[in-house]
């Protein structure tokens, strides 16, 4: 996507985001004693700030993309080949499985605890880093929960999660 | 007092401090000679460990990591022409050429001397000038803490990026962020959404980790099969491999003057290690006998920015320690680390934790020699890992990280904080706004509030105090000079 037209959405995203937030601030807070300053004198003063700000970037991504896609409307064959290129360099589908190995490596820790879980994740993110040598990857595997484990245990006092369902 | 310095000195040297620096030393040449693993990343790695651990061992443990971690940039900056971190892409150009011509033992000790020498020079202004320095900050009431922190949140231009506009909104993210959790003028609960989890405010330590550490690993997944392969050759010749007398005595004049400009540089809030690089390299090849040498391998060019970039560390702590205001990103995260152990950073430290202040002064001193001492036997090993497989490394990190998390709260709440804020690190530095920015407003939202609604109560609700105080008046100005300039920079530079 145009970086311009990245700002713009962000810009516009943020300024609603925001204005709802400083609309509705006053029900997200509660308890404490009056003051004469009051709970919400610094947030609305920083969500006015983030208001103000994303305002200028909206206003400011709208003046590139009129200049800019104007001009991309005629961009050459070439240039967007090369613009294809240079954004395909990272691999998407390696981000996404990395990220839903984080957050089942969460649930696992929860449920199976720290020795059961980890060597599966390291396992597959090794897999992800284009990991090659089966040796190492499965050495590293079961040995690694196993060094980082007592280096807590005996170091720094610290009980790594054992699972809800063994613990 | 005077006791309270020598036994604060000596203090120093005793197993566990000497065991924290070493950890920290080894950790951050670590870190650093790996490229994608930057020093601040490891600062965030170790952030937690300091927390079992006495100030005297903890924090000087992090200044190892800081400084190892700097000079540990630009090991892959000379051999594979990759800077470990921003600050050692001057030493790219010329220490890669010296490498391809098999010296790269050469300027890998030519970058460890200057660096050394850069820190030493900086840690001594430190130690003379903090002190007495802060018996001026400490005359500052509600009013000037609160414009002077006003005025510290105009250095997030200078670490906004490409956008000054961007900044400022990861600025004013972070300070929202820091006004979650219970009020500390009215007792209420704030934007916890009733998330019993979030009444104390987001945990800071999984934030910085996510924010620093595990965002950049993401990054690295996406990138990972596009790596290259580069061959060194390497020299038989003894002195290509070495750093002679002639030659040092050659440089050391730019050693000395870049270590000047680093710390000049360090001590201002915001100006930061890249800028230092660059003007030590500029200042090298301006005053060089062979200019023409720039680029093609002359050790002046590595000696120059090495210099400056490490002499920042110690001067960045100048600001912290008088005024309580982070310089940077790394001081940033060392101002958490104090404020953890129960230590404010600001003018009173002196005062009211002289032995601790004195024991990280001469930890500052103990790191820059262990540095020297492990940097040089460590050579081999350093260069190993400057070629060491991504899968195995970003693999540990990971575990690291979650492990990081859970040892603050022993809480799965905040491992989940680690991964959110990881997305949200990675999504921050593709849409090019800034993380440093963000943390920078997070450290500083909860005093700038605090010193605010103190100044508020003070004038029964006036803004009058901020202009009526002359101290506050002036840093007031400054702040409105510091961004006017910075607005005219950027709009000079597009």
């Amino acid at each position: 996507m145009n970086k311009h037209i990245q700002d713009l959405i962000v810009g516009i995203v943020l300024f609603f985001l925001s204005l709802l937030f400083f609309l509705t601030m006053h029900n997200f807070v509660y308890g404490g004693y009056e003051t004469k300053i009051g709970s919400l004198l610094f947030p609305k003063f920083v969500i006015s700030l983030i208001l103000i700000l994303s305002a200028i970037l909206v206003i400011m991504g709208l003046l590139k993309v009129i200049k800019k896609d104007f001009a991309a409307t005629f961009k050459s064959k070439e240039q967007k080949l090369y613009e294809e290129m240079s954004t395909s360099e990272e691999n998407p589908l390696n981000i996404l499985i990395y990220s839903i190995l984080l957050f089942s490596y969460i649930l696992t820790l929860h449920f199976f605890g720290f020795f059961l879980s980890t060597p599966f994740i390291i396992f597959f993110v090794m897999l992800i880093l284009r990991g090659h040598n089966f040796k190492i990857i499965i050495s590293v595997s079961i040995l690694l929960p196993f060094v980082i484990y007592y280096l807590c245990y005996y170091l720094m006092r610290i009980m790594l999660p054992t699972g809800v369902i063994f613990g | 007092m005077i006791n309270e310095i020598f036994s604060g000195l000596l203090s120093i040297f005793s197993i566990g401090p000497i065991t924290g620096i070493l950890i920290g030393i080894l950790t951050g040449l670590f870190f650093g000679a790996i490229p994608g693993l930057a020093g601040i990343m490891a600062i965030a790695i170790v952030l937690p460990m300091t927390f079992y651990l006495s100030p005297i061992v903890g924090i000087p443990m992090l200044l190892g990591v800081y400084k190892a971690g700097t000079f540990g940039g630009s090991i892959p900056a000379i051999l594979i022409r990759t800077p470990g971190a921003p600050p050692a892409v001057c030493t790219t150009f010329d220490g890669y050429p010296l490498a391809k011509q098999g010296k790269g033992g050469k300027a890998l000790h030519m970058s460890l001397i200057a660096s050394v020498l850069g820190d030493t020079c900086s840690d001594l202004i430190l130690i003379f000038v903090a002190a007495p320095l802060s018996v001026l900050a400490l005359k500052a009431g509600p009013a000037e803490r609160c414009t002077l922190i006003f005025f510290a949140l105009t250095i997030v231009g200078s670490v906004s990026g490409p956008s000054l506009t961007k900044g400022l909104i990861s600025c004013a993210i972070g300070l929202w962020l820091a006004t979650i959790g219970i009020s500390e003028v009215t007792g209420s609960t704030r934007f916890t959404f009733n998330i019993s989890f979030l009444v104390g405010g987001i945990s800071y330590v999984p934030m910085i980790i996510g924010l620093l550490a595990l965002s950049e690993v993401i990054i690295q997944v996406g990138l990972a099969g596009t790596g290259r392969e580069i061959y060194l050759k390497k020299s038989n010749k003894r002195d290509d491999n070495r750093v002679t007398w002639p030659e040092f005595k050659a440089n050391l004049r730019t050693i000395l003057k870049s270590s000047l400009i680093g710390t000049s540089i360090g001590a201002l809030p915001g100006m930061g290690s890249t800028i230092a690089a660059f003007m030590g390299y500029a200042e090298a090849k301006r005053t060089s006998k062979h200019p023409e040498m720039f680029g093609k391998g002359a050790l002046d060019g590595i000696a120059g920015p090495e210099a400056a970039n490490n002499a920042v560390c110690g001067a960045t702590m100048i600001p912290l320690l008088t005024l309580g205001i982070p310089g940077d990103d790394v001081t940033a995260i060392l101002m958490g680390a104090f404020m953890i152990q129960g230590i404010t950073p600001g003018p009173s430290v002196f005062f009211e934790h002289t032995r601790v202040i004195f024991g990280i002064y001469a930890g500052l001193l103990l790191c820059n020699l262990f540095n020297y001492l492990i940097a040089k036997i460590g050579f081999p090993v350093w260069i190993r890992l400057a070629n060491s497989p991504k899968y195995i490394v970003f693999s540990i990190v990971t575990i690291l990280c979650f492990v990081g998390s859970f040892a603050v709260n022993q809480s799965l709440f905040d491992v989940s904080t680690l991964v959110i804020f990881a997305l949200l690190g990675y999504f921050l530095k593709k849409l090019e706004f800034s993380p440093a920015a963000f943390i920078i407003g997070f450290i500083l939202g909860p005093i700038f509030e605090r010193t605010l609604d103190q100044s508020l109560t003070l004038s029964d609700g006036s803004l009058m105090i901020f202009i009526t105080r002359p101290v506050s008046a002036i840093f007031l100005l400054l702040a409105f000079i510091s961004a006017g300039s910075l607005i005219r920079r950027r709009f000079k530079e597009s």
